[in-house]
């Protein structure tokens, strides 16, 4: 091996955001991701109207200057709900997604560096939970722990954290063979600060990848799970309980569906984006993720 | 007087029968080192792993300083441990792309906070400088210390696994094929830097490979393992020599010297 050049370096270790900027795709999905984050910070202290006040002689308007989107079939503001659903809609994926990795990575991490009895019974778990469909599944733990929004997150992570556990395992049971690995056990290392020095690095990146794809199909379960009921409960605003209540009106007045729709649409494109780009962008520097 | 480590009919059987290593007995001398060649899939690798306690043996024993390493667990052989250290292969696969050299080499002297090699003594509270002054003994400048291992060449990765091998300066050193993939040009340079070493540390080598040369260059006496059995055991000079087992002469005929 030639000894390694100067110029060799510095294309070998890229900027992190000149990588973030020449890859486009991932630039537009933080862009459009960004803008979601601002408008859910900042809506609620600037919507026009109050997104809870029903107005039964303003009914089904069309967008005016007093309602920017115009307002639902109970003569509320759409463009308040939505600024103000956002918080809701994107607060609680971000609490799932958190959590999940919080539960999947130690699990995944133990589970793979014990092996054993510990190692089959955490295994034997993870394949129940990943044999069921995870909406199916999610919806029949929501309905069977009754609609409210501590359980709607619940179930959503109690379906979720299983695949970043068998993720995470997957890494560390091919990781710990290897001979950094085995020569800090003989520098003696401890278990523990092999599982956090030397491996949990290893799997932040696919992770990140994985919570990035995952933001997206989160949301969907939320709003999927407000649209069944079983979510977020009226009055409040949350991007797929709007969906819910424009369905009668789907016939006449489409936009009741359309506005939340295109909203759950753009973030989940933008995660999606992100995670794309990510994977990409490790993919470059470590061939073998 | 005891030898500093004992193998007593050590046998090692993985998963799917794979006998790797069937009754294997030797001893190491202090101060020796002792070569063992084999071919690939001979069972070095496990010996040096049953050794390193990263694998149990099914059966035998291993004495350290007459101290049975084999049975010791938690405390005890984490306590023990310190004086064996190793080097491995590849040295590319051996050190954490991730963790700056510095931080790699001066890890063993993280985890034992008690031990205080001479070299380091006075400096043993500072860990950039410990790390400076090891890898001085191994022929890299301070300027390697805040790089990672992609920004190494591979002589200068195996030479910082060498001078992370004697941070804890171990009475014995495992050396699993330490040159097998590096640059042929590269390789006398490492055999030199180890040999050297072993004078100026005062450590045992086991130096495992099936480069009969760079065995006969670095050892006293030489082992050799065929399909998981030692079959010949002779001091260096004897390599030669008519009476040598058949699969030995195989091996110092087919390579050139
Ligand atoms: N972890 C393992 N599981 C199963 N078989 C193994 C394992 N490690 C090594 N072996 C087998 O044991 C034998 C000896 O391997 P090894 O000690 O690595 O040989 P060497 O280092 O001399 O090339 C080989 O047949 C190899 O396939
Ligand atoms: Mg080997």
């Amino acid at each position: 091996m030639k000894p390694v050049t100067a110029e060799g370096k510095m294309s070998m270790f890229p900027n992190p955001v000149q990588k973030w900027v020449r890859k486009p795709l991932l630039l537009i999905g933080t862009g459009m991701l960004i803008s979601v984050l601002l408008i859910s910070l900042v809506g609620p202290f600037l919507v026009p109207n109050d997104p809870l006040a029903v107005n039964m002689s303003e009914r089904l308007q069309p967008p005016s200057e007093k309602y920017p989107l115009g307002t639902d079939h109970m003569g509320r503001c759409l463009f308040s709900r939505l600024a103000v659903g956002a918080q809701t809609t994107l607060g609680i994926t971000a609490l799932v997604i958190f959590s999940v990795i919080v539960i999947g990575i130690p699990v995944g991490l133990i589970s793979g560096y014990a092996g054993g009895r510990l190692d089959a019974v955490l295994m034997r778990i993870v394949d129940g939970l990943i044999a069921f469909p995870e909406f199916v599944l999610a919806i029949a733990v929501a309905g069977f722990l009754g609609p409210s929004l501590i359980n709607l997150m619940l179930s959503i992570v109690l379906v979720k954290w299983v695949r970043y556990a068998r993720v995470v395992r997957g890494i560390v049971l091919s990781e710990r063979e290897k001979e950094y690995v085995l020569a800090a056990r003989v520098g003696g290392c401890s278990s523990w600060k092999i599982l956090y020095r030397h491996l949990l690095p290893q799997i932040l990146s696919p992770v990140l990848v994985l919570a990035a794809l995952d933001v997206g199909t989160v949301i969907l379960i939320i709003s999927s799970l407000s649209y069944l009921g079983l979510g977020i409960q009226p009055p409040n605003p949350e991007w797929g309980a709007m969906l819910n209540d424009g369905r009668s009106y789907f016939q006449t007045f489409p936009e009741l569906m359309f506005y939340p729709g295109s909203a759950i649409l753009w973030v989940v494109l933008a995660c999606n984006l992100i995670g794309d780009g990510l994977r990409d962008a490790i993919h470059e520097t470590d061939p073998t993720f | 007087m005891t030898p500093l480590l004992e193998i007593n009919r050590l046998s090692k059987c993985y998963p799917g029968r794979v006998n790797a290593l069937v009754d294997v007995s030797f001893s190491l001398a202090e101060g020796e080192c002792l070569g063992l060649v084999g071919e690939s899939g001979s069972g070095k690798s496990t010996l040096a792993k049953l050794i390193l306690r990263l694998e149990t043996p099914d059966q035998g024993e291993i004495l350290l300083d007459g101290a049975p390493l084999h049975a010791l667990r938690g405390r005890a052989l984490k306590n023990a441990r310190k004086h064996v250290q190793v080097i491995f292969q590849d040295p590319t696969a051996s050190l954490n792309p991730r963790l700056p050299i510095w931080k790699t080499v001066i890890e063993p002297l993280e985890n034992y906070p008690d031990v205080s090699p001479s070299f380091l003594s006075g400096i043993r509270h500072a860990k950039r400088q410990m790390a400076a002054v090891l890898l001085d003994k191994v022929g890299l400048g301070p300027d390697v210390l805040d790089r990672v291992p992609a920004q190494l060449s591979g002589g200068q990765r195996q030479r910082v696994a060498i001078a992370r091998s004697l941070s804890l300066q171990p009475k014995l050193l495992v050396c699993d094929e330490p040159t097998s993939s590096l640059d042929v040009s590269v390789q006398a340079q490492i055999l030199n830097l180890l040999k050297g070493l072993k004078n100026d540390f005062n450590m045992s080598y086991l130096f495992i490979s099936h480069d009969i040369a760079a065995v006969h260059f670095m050892s006293d006496r030489i082992a050799v393992l065929k399909k998981g059995r030692l079959v010949d055991v002779f001091a260096s000079g004897q390599l030669f020599e008519t009476r040598r087992h058949p699969y030995t002469r195989q091996f110092t005929n087919c390579q050139p010297m």
